[in-house]
């Protein structure tokens, strides 16, 4: 405890202000090595050298877990033992070279994984960055898999990812610009857009909103969303949260933002629309007649799933006269031993499937067979001969669950779910009327809201000269504008 | 977002508050298929008929037995549908609901009465009671008609009347009598009403000779097996009021003669006229709406209506063996002769309806309303009892098309034979 | 043009067109068929032609004045009293106006769906609903009714091509109805039928382009007579004259009758946009008369005027169900009224104005 409150202490003296290095380098040595716990931190690594093009002591201060020891022996050790030169410049060739003339800096290198090198009695250091954070290797889209089109997903390095895109757009105006982020723990966050496309205004809100996070660390991109957004309470999101390269190059193109961070394997978009959500990549990769009919039945899952139990509730206890005779029969014949008002029933199948779902991602993956089992076996078939619920509740939750999982965004499936339940109450308070009601503020509560200045419904409503990629989209060919919600610098696609 | 919060709040404590008022859970409500209205011997005093449908028949559920009855017939007095339903709920143990209505059966005696415009009148006030729902006079009462009619093929009640009803519109045999065109025809107090004519009543007494038209009324069809009712016919409604029977082949007629109602291809036969004791069959089809052509002089205020009716016929059957196909002249005696029937046919009826009703079921007083230019002069001119009466009416079926089916020939049965 | 004001044509045509044309669905069918039998579906037209001078006229002041809206526009021609009185008026008509298209909307979900509800109930319910779409703002208002609108005319194509199978053009003969002359007198007297058309002016410049607001009033003002007429003309020839006197619904009548293929009682699913376009329609109102009084008395914010103007106009409607019993009577009186005022104050206007002109030229 004692040592916690030191060292925050030190950190202190050293964070407030820029202290330039001092002259006096066995000082500056001892510093350094109090301020990393030199003693106790075992990764915290420093060497001394002799160098031999100016006959002095050189010191070397790393962490040995973020960096390549053999580039370290190549491009530092070697050199300063064996080759001559008039100065550091010319010894280390090393491209990352960096002059360093305050304590802040050096130890903001250090901890980005860069060796920062100590000259006997000179007042500038000199960085080298020789870092390698482990990473997994490019794998496999797993959340977004799409059947046509790129398969490889993000990975945890900021470095990997911008390779991706880089890959896909071969523009000199795509630029990699980078903020850092957090007091204590100072991470980066890359930027990645086009230069003459983007929108300078948003761009500069999203440079602003990025310095002004006010906290000790935002490790990832999740995080990261958290802190951008403008309305954390909202239950939309505004933010586009994804693992694909391809679907991130896209947007780059049409002159969107792009947010990578070290050690997220997805990227952040901004700023977007509804459609953004509802838009899955293949969309685009399948000709126009096969993606387009993918959309409406994704739209008629996405209906589906909101409002069918809803639906349910506000005919069968308010507008039986809607429901054909036939079915009005047998739903009454199967609701005849069912103790549970209706609406009841359909929260207890509704809650059950949220279950099973959750339970599903929780599970560990040996287990998940089990979960099939248990779910399908003891809800849907126990449950109705038990007379717990009617055959048709189980038609009806198993539908919207099924439906559910037609939209594949994260954020938006969720508010789809939610909405769901919100919708069922509305419904069971005075049927159509209420239900209409609330979807109507739902739906006027999505119209007002904004995404980085965009409205989130556009181009629909307001109405831009834009590709009109909404519900449908129209062939790549006659696809001549960029978006214009988003007012880029180049409207016209050449 | 606080907005947000505060309604989900609010609507989560107004489900709290409000747990009734028109919600109703579907196992509570009883859906009432048919309804039949008696006369009682009291002036003003009715008795209701409802038919329940019971849910639970028919189900597969494996809890629920499948030998439950498939409907439930009640019946309470009352002076008007809404309190007779509360009533009945005296030993019905859930709420009524007439929604799934299908048809309202009124017995004759109650037809011919002044109450029935003010009975149907009430029961249409209520939005539970669509524009949709027929019309069906039966010859018994009510009660009676609805607790004999047992089908065997379609048990449950909606099912039966749906069909029921449906088929026998597409042939003509019934006419298409639901609610709205009720109100329509009697509020406009010009034309005749046809409302469904059914009974169960199977008349053993008299013996009716098999016609070889369908020139029968419900309850002289002389069949075996079945069902026990039969539907055929229409009773004539004038100002609200039940004044005569037509039989199936004169509503069929008047069903051809009325462009605002529709129908299907229907099977008749007329006599052969080479060979008179045989019957040609033939499948009528009228593709197009028959064309009434009024003149009317404003200043006698008569009418001259010529009506003109272009069919189809495509021929089924000619037991007779004669040669219809090739020989012009045959042909030509054939033709004559359906026109000629059918003509008869319509002219007896138009007679009988101008001058024992005074009145025409063909709903012709759409034609003549062109020739007044304001309301108030056309109720002046009172087509039913002044122009109608009185008008020269001149029908011509005209045989467009004859067709011979997928045969060339029949084959010869004499050669067979021999 | 004002890059930040996003409304185009397309929002102001959706909002006029739900204001008007939801009125083939009220009672002003059998109000006009009271008086011209089946003659009623083309009134609109009469009554369109009537008002058309007035309206042209307004429109032709808005274009010259520039950047005013209705009230700002009156304040600029009459001066501070008179533009008082005039405006004021104007929001008191709109406003009992409200009150009384309150108590229609809510009057039919309770006969039509809710008959064992208490009607304070439904009332509030409504209100509620509607009071927080109006808080969302005009702009949101106009995206939502420009969403909304494909829907509603979808549905109303489905409807009216359900009833093709029993409509009987001939019932429209006579063509005119009760007589020229009681026609004519009564298609110019419900001029009022066309109102909204003068309130949606309090909107003129919160357009991207002013041009944009002509245009869609122009477009919408056809759209919804064309719309209104042809459902009027459903009802004339689906019902009697005899029997539309006596509906004081036609439009749920029509909901109730159709039937899709053996699929009876449809009318649950034409309810749902009707019960939409009514929400909206009576949001885009209230805003709207919440506008005019802020306009009047310079309140800046808006949103905080719409509970107190909408609860006024809920208390107008439950007290005038108690008060006033046939609202066919005073709802047809108050209606003709109104037309003299909404006809004449934009040519007094005018006059106004363009003597005010004469006087600066010499």
């Amino acid at each position: 405890m004692f040592r916690f409150q030191s060292f925050e202490k030190k950190e202190e003296n050293f964070t407030k202000k820029d202290t330039p290095l001092s002259s006096d380098t066995n000082l500056l040595i001892k510093q350094l090595k109090e301020i990393y716990d030199h003693h106790i931190n075992k990764d915290f690594c420093s060497r001394t050298l002799f160098a031999n093009f100016n006959k002095k002591n050189v010191y070397l201060f790393y962490y040995a877990s973020i960096v390549n020891s053999d580039k370290i022996e190549q491009a530092i050790v070697q050199p300063l033992l064996e080759n001559d030169g008039s100065s550091y410049s010319n010894v280390l060739t090393n491209e990352s070279l960096k002059e360093i003339a305050t304590i802040e800096k050096a130890i903001e290198h250090i901890n980005s994984g860069k060796v920062v090198l100590l000259s006997e009695g000179d007042q500038i250091a000199y960085s080298i960055d020789v870092s390698q954070f482990q990473h997994r290797a490019i794998s496999q889209s797993e959340n977004e898999s799409v059947v046509k089109g790129p398969q490889d997903a993000f990975t945890e390095s900021t470095h990997i990812n911008v390779s991706l895109i880089r890959k896909q757009i071969r523009d000199k105006q795509l630029i990699t610009t980078v903020s850092s982020v957090g007091e204590r723990s100072k991470q980066d966050v890359t930027i990645v857009y086009i230069s003459d496309l983007v929108n300078p205004n948003i761009l500069k809100n999203v440079k602003e909103r990025i310095e002004n996070i006010d906290t000790d660390n935002v490790r990832n991109v999740e995080l990261l969303e958290q802190y951008l957004e403008e309305r954390p309470y909202s239950i939309f999101p505004s933010i586009y949260y994804t693992e694909r390269p391809d679907n991130a190059a896209a947007f780059i193109e049409d002159g969107h933002i792009i947010l990578l961070m070290d050690s997220s394997s997805a990227c952040l978009i901004l700023p977007v629309t509804f459609w953004t959500f509802f838009h899955s990549p293949e969309d685009r990769y399948s000709r126009f007649m096969f993606g387009n009919f993918s959309r409406l039945i994704r739209f008629i899952a996405f209906y589906i799933t909101m409002m069918i139990s809803a639906t349910y509730v506000a005919l069968a206890n308010f507008h039986s006269q809607m429901i054909p005779p036939d079915l009005l029969l047998a739903i009454t014949a199967s609701r005849e031993r069912v103790p549970f008002p209706l609406i009841v029933e359909v929260l207890i199948m509704e809650v059950a499937f949220e279950l099973i779902r959750e339970a599903g991602i929780r599970i560990p993956s040996a287990l998940g067979p089990t979960i099939g089992i248990v779910g399908a076996l003891i809800l849907g078939q126990a449950a109705v001969e038990a007379n717990i619920i009617s055959p048709i509740i189980v038609i009806i939750a198993a539908l919207s669950g099924l439906t559910s999982f037609a939209i594949s965004d994260v954020s938006l499936n969720y508010t789809v779910r939610i909405t769901r339940f919100l919708f069922i109450f509305a419904a069971g308070l005075m049927g159509m009327l209420t239900l209409m009601g609330a979807f109507l503020l739902w739906f006027m509560y999505a119209a007002s809201l904004k995404s980085f200045g965009m409205r989130f419904l556009s181009p629909i409503a307001p109405s831009f000269k834009s590709p009109k990629d909404t519900l449908f989209r129209k062939a790549v060919r006659s696809e001549i504008w960029r978006p214009g919600q988003i007012q880029p610098k180049d409207l016209k696609k050449k | 977002m606080k907005q947000l919060l505060q309604l989900i709040i609010l609507l989560l404590s107004l489900l709290l508050l409000t747990s009734c008022y028109d919600k109703i859970e579907l196992e509570q409500q009883s859906n009432v298929i048919a309804i039949g209205i008696d006369k009682e011997d009291e002036k003003g005093s009715f008795s209701f008929t409802f038919q329940i449908a019971n849910p639970e028949a028919g189900s597969t559920l494996s809890t629920i037995g499948s030998k439950e009855e498939e409907k439930e017939t009640i019946t309470v007095p009352g002076t008007d549908i809404l309190t007779a339903t509360s009533l009945a709920n005296s030993f019905v143990t859930k709420r009524m609901v007439l929604d799934h209505t299908k048809v309202v059966v009124v017995s004759k005696e109650l037809a011919e009465s002044n109450d029935f415009l003010r009975i149907i009148q009430s029961a249409s006030r209520k939005p539970e009671i669509r524009g949709d729902v027929q019309i069906i006079v039966c010859k018994e009462e009510a009660s009676q008609f609805l607790r004999n009619n047992q089908p065997s093929m379609e048990r449950r009640p909606h099912k039966y009347y749906q069909f029921m009803l449906q088929r026998a519109i597409q042939t003509g045999l019934i006419p298409d009598a639901d609610f709205h065109r009720f109100f329509q025809i009697t509020e406009g107090d010009a034309d005749l009403f046809l409302a469904i004519y059914a009974t169960t009543l199977e008349e053993n007494e008299k013996e009716y000779r098999i016609t070889k038209e369908h020139n029968y009324i419900a309850g002289q069809i002389p069949k075996e097996g079945g069902n026990r009712t039969q539907f055929i016919g229409s009773a004539v409604f004038k100002k609200g009021k039940m004044i005569d029977i037509l039989s199936g082949q004169e509503t069929r007629t008047s069903n051809i003669l009325d462009k605002t109602l529709h129908m299907d291809n229907i099977q008749v036969t007329y006599s052969d006229p080479i060979k008179p004791d045989y019957q040609v069959a033939v499948d009528y089809i009228q593709k197009v709406n028959p064309i009434i052509d009024i003149q009317y002089n404003k200043e006698t205020n008569h009418a001259s209506i010529d009506v003109t009716v272009p069919f189809e016929v495509r021929i089924i059957a000619i037991p007779s063996m004669v040669n219809y196909l090739s020989n012009k002249e045959h042909q030509k005696k054939l033709c004559n002769t359906i026109e000629q029937t059918n003509e008869n046919i319509a002219n007896k009826l138009i007679e009988k309806s101008q001058k024992i009703y005074k009145s025409d079921p063909f709903y012709w007083s759409l034609y003549i309303r062109k020739k007044f230019k304001d309301i108030p002069s056309f109720e002046k001119a009172n087509w039913d009892e002044e122009i109608y009466p009185n008008a020269d009416i001149n029908v011509s079926f005209q045989l467009k098309r004859m067709s011979f089916g997928k045969m060339f020939n029949d084959s010869r049965l004499n050669e067979v034979t021999e | 043009m004002n890059p930040h004001k996003l409304l185009k044509t397309g929002e102001m045509f959706a909002m006029l067109v739900i204001l008007l044309s939801l009125k083939a669905s009220d009672t002003t069918a059998s109000l006009l068929a009271q008086h011209t039998q089946n003659a009623f579906w083309y009134m609109p037209f009469i009554s369109l032609l009537v008002v058309l001078p007035s309206i042209l006229i307004l429109v032709h002041l808005l274009k010259k004045y520039e950047d005013k809206n209705l009230v700002q526009l009156i304040e600029a021609i009459m001066g501070s009293w008179a533009s008082k009185v005039i405006s004021f008026m104007i929001f008191l008509s709109s406003f009992i106006l409200m009150g009384f298209s309150y108590r229609s909307y809510v009057g039919q979900i309770k006969i039509m769906y809710f008959p064992q509800t208490p009607t304070l109930f439904l009332y509030l319910i409504f209100f509620i609903i509607v009071y927080f779409a109006a808080k969302k703002g005009w702009e949101v208002i106009g995206f939502t009714s420009k969403i909304f609108l494909p829907l509603f005319i979808v549905s109303t194509l489905i409807l009216i091509s359900l009833t093709m199978n029993d409509i009987v053009i001939e019932r429209i003969f006579p063509f005119f109805g009760s007589g020229k002359l009681p026609i004519l007198k009564e298609g110019a007297l419900k001029g009022s039928i066309f109102v909204e058309v003068f309130l949606i002016t309090i909107a003129y410049t919160s357009f991207k382009k002013t041009n944009y607001f002509r245009k869609g009033l122009f477009l919408g003002l056809a759209f919804s007579t064309v719309k209104i007429m042809l459902f009027f003309f459903i009802y004339a020839t689906l019902f009697d004259y005899n029997s539309i006197v006596m509906l004081s619904y036609p439009f749920h009548d029509v909901l109730q009758y159709v039937h899709f293929g053996a699929l009876t009682n449809i009318e649950t699913f034409f309810m749902i946009f009707w019960l939409l376009g009514s929400f909206l329609r009576y949001a885009i109102y209230l805003y709207l008369v919440s506008w005019i009084f802020s306009e009047i008395f310079h309140i800046k914010h808006i949103e905080s005027l719409l509970l107190p103007i909408g609860f006024l106009g809920l208390m107008v409607a439950v007290i005038s169900r108690n008060v006033i019993v046939s609202e066919l009577v005073f709802y047809n009186s108050i209606s003709n009224y109104i037309t003299f005022f909404y006809i004449g104050f934009p040519i007094l206007l005018w006059l106004v104005s363009s003597l005010k002109g004469e006087m600066i030229k010499q």
